[in-house]
């Protein structure tokens, strides 16, 4: 008996949270327009003319951005320095964003971005003319 | 589940309902204007620089993850018997999108995945869109069709 009644006013706080959650993301502009959401949840079927909850989802497509994007810094800083030559390469350091962070950020959510492999004619294609005489 | 890159979702995203050769251009321009913002979106999480078929593909997974929403939030709308969702069908929606099996077991609480949304919007720097998107009305343009509204107004 008390279980129950212990869940069921975890529940109504819960429903609280969440109906102060939507009145606050009326003060709050997600970085997805509000257009845009409505247009593809209206593409998908799924009709709403609740602002509050296309900022909900807004506001979740942000933060799942965030996640992936964070997910792939942390795959590029993880990898390997390569070899320095040169002083001015040692001092560019820079975060790219690459579709090899990308994917492997991605796989942890499900998702299968990967390019097919690439298969060269014979074992010297694609390497360097200079390192090839070598 | 594999996603291909939907570039084809954005350029025919049309909010300005350009059509033919202009349209194109248009969708082209407003594609800019999107990848522009994804840019000062990445920097805030220390991504100075991409690559254009990295930044595209994020751009599209985006697109598809707000249709999953919108679809599965739908679905149990359709299942409820009702026609327009309300917000326990995004937060169901949500919860089932954010779990690996894809299948929501119970609601009995509230989400976890919804208290990282809250714990979120609470951190995270506000960024709103901060380029123009005129209608036909504002630039003084007429649309090439006569069901094509000119303004918001004449939506509802």
């Amino acid at each position: 008996m008390n279980h129950g009644q212990q869940s069921g006013e975890a529940k109504q706080e819960d429903d609280a949270a969440l109906t102060e959650f939507l009145a606050s993301l009326m003060d709050y502009t997600p970085t997805i327009p509000d257009d845009l959401v409505e247009h593809y949840l209206a593409k998908s079927g799924f009709q709403c003319p609740d602002v509050r909850l296309i900022r909900l989802v807004a506001v979740a497509t942000q933060k799942f951005v965030a996640d992936v994007a964070s997910d792939a810094l942390h795959h590029c800083k993880a990898r390997p320095a390569p070899v320095v030559k040169d002083k001015k390469q040692q001092k560019d350091k820079r975060l790219i964003l690459t579709m090899e962070d990308l994917s492997k950020a991605l796989c942890e959510y499900g998702v299968n971005v990967k390019h097919p492999e690439y298969f060269a004619d014979s074992p010297s294609t694609g390497i360097d003319p200079a390192t090839r005489e070598e | 589940m594999v996603l291909h890159v939907m570039l084809g979702e954005l350029v025919s995203l049309n909010m300005s309902n350009g059509v033919g050769e202009g349209g194109r251009s248009q969708s082209r321009e407003k594609r800019k204007l999107f990848s522009m913002q994804w840019l000062r979106f990445a920097k805030s999480v220390e991504v100075t620089m991409y690559k254009e078929p990295a930044l595209d593909t994020l751009i599209g997974i985006a697109v598809q993850y707000i249709y999953s929403i919108g679809k599965t939030a739908q679905l149990y709308a359709s299942i409820a018997g009702i026609a327009e969702g309300i917000s326990l069908d995004i937060v169901q929606a949500l919860e089932g999108l954010g779990s690996g099996s894809g299948i929501l077991v119970t609601y009995c609480c509230l989400a976890d995945v919804v208290k990282d949304i809250i714990r979120y919007s609470g951190e995270a720097e506000e960024m709103p869109f901060v380029y123009a998107r005129p209608c036909f009305y504002e630039v003084g343009a007429e649309p090439p069709d006569e069901h094509i509204p000119v303004s918001r107004n004449q939506i509802v």
